[in-house]
């Protein structure tokens, strides 16, 4: 990790306290859906890359992934939010939580999927407004499979980013004995870090 | 035979032989030039469709390769400097996509970026050859060089529970 002219050391420090505490929350909240199984969680990575290389740095872009994106914003920023499963995850994940007789519904699977999202939004967006003092509205979550290339690219031109470097906090999660693993993604709107370092600062 | 690959926001152009590829369109739109005299052929993969609507002055935005509007004549002026003529010039588009369900088609972003590449290739008087725009399934586009073929790939989507 270095200071670089678009983010110090000390401000990717935050942004990674704020994904640990965030994500934990998350975290906490999935495992409860997962009868208290023990759910890893790496530690926050900030990743300042070129444009060009984030949607190569989740493996091979013609990977077939689930990702639940939601858009959150109050009236001084806007963030994106975006669990991705490798999609063999997704499906051990559905299998795990939905009772057997509802295995012929992939309505809801996808019903499921969405809403792991939309509690990984929650959890996150509870610590970031008690961090900041900003109330966040959370979009619904919407669902895509595709190639992880293809989804992030989506991602990336949803946020309408103007800049050639991306700022992404990215916090991977495993759970135990389950093979299921995934990755729980930030990504600030550009222009939004600015404020939001300004209101982790006088908070 | 040299494959090179185009990132997001990224071109290339190559002349007589290779292959251009780039993975995963999803709302983004592959743009396959090509001109069969010269055997010049050019891929970006745009992001965006107008840099007007986007750009701030920012030292942190120089990237032609991101927006429809910019990109197409950059293209183009490479694929001339490699001895292409504007007028053999004929485009192949893929992408455009609408990956997430929920989206509303009428303003997504696939769906402008699909018209913006559309009216500016109007605007350089570049025909359309073929189009696979739109639609819910991300892309794999593949210019082979040498005879201006383009392949188009998509990844099966099984079902979540079976």
């Amino acid at each position: 990790m270095e200071s670089n002219e678009f983010i110090t050391e000390e401000q990717q420090d935050l942004l990674k306290e704020l994904a640990n505490i965030g994500v934990g929350n998350a975290v906490t909240a999935l495992s409860s859906m997962l009868e208290d199984q023990k759910i890893n969680m790496a530690v926050p990575e900030v990743m300042v890359a070129p444009l060009q290389d984030v949607p190569d740095s989740f493996g091979d872009p013609e990977n077939l992934v689930a990702a639940t994106y939601c858009e959150a914003e109050c009236p001084v920023m806007g963030l994106v939010l975006v669990l991705v499963l490798p999609f063999e995850a997704a499906q051990k994940m559905v299998e795990r939580i939905l009772p057997d007789d509802s295995s012929d519904s992939n309505e809801m699977a996808q019903s499921l999927l969405m809403e792991l999202g939309n509690i990984i939004t929650g959890a996150y967006l509870n610590a970031l407004s008690f961090m900041t003092g900003l109330t966040f509205q959370a979009s619904p979550p919407r669902l895509g499979i595709d190639m992880a290339g293809a989804v992030m690219g989506t991602v990336i031109a949803e946020t309408k980013t103007v800049d050639d470097q991306l700022i992404l906090l990215k916090t991977e999660l495993n759970v135990e004995d389950n093979g299921i693993d995934g990755s729980v993604l930030i990504l600030p709107d550009s222009g939004s870090l600015k404020t939001l370092f300004e209101h982790l600062g006088t908070f | 035979m040299e494959t090179v690959h185009v990132k997001i926001a990224d071109m290339a152009v190559a002349k007589n032989e290779g292959v251009l590829v780039t993975f995963g369109l999803g709302s983004c739109i592959g743009i396959a030039l090509y001109d069969q005299n010269s055997k010049v052929g050019g891929l970006a993969h745009i992001l965006l469709n107008d840099s007007s609507k986007f750009s701030r002055p920012s030292a942190n935005t120089v990237n032609p390769a991101k927006f429809a509007d910019t990109a197409v004549p950059h293209l183009i002026e490479k694929m001339l400097a490699a001895g292409a003529r504007k007028n053999n010039i004929i485009a192949q588009l893929a992408g455009g996509a609408s990956l997430f369900n929920f989206q509303n088609d009428s303003g997504n972003v696939g769906q402008k970026n699909i018209e913006a590449v559309r009216s500016i290739l109007k605007e350089e008087k570049v025909k359309i050859e073929s189009e696979d725009v739109g639609g819910n399934c991300g892309r794999t586009m593949r210019l082979f060089v040498d005879t201006g073929k383009v392949t188009i790939t998509t990844v099966g989507k099984g079902a979540m529970k079976s």
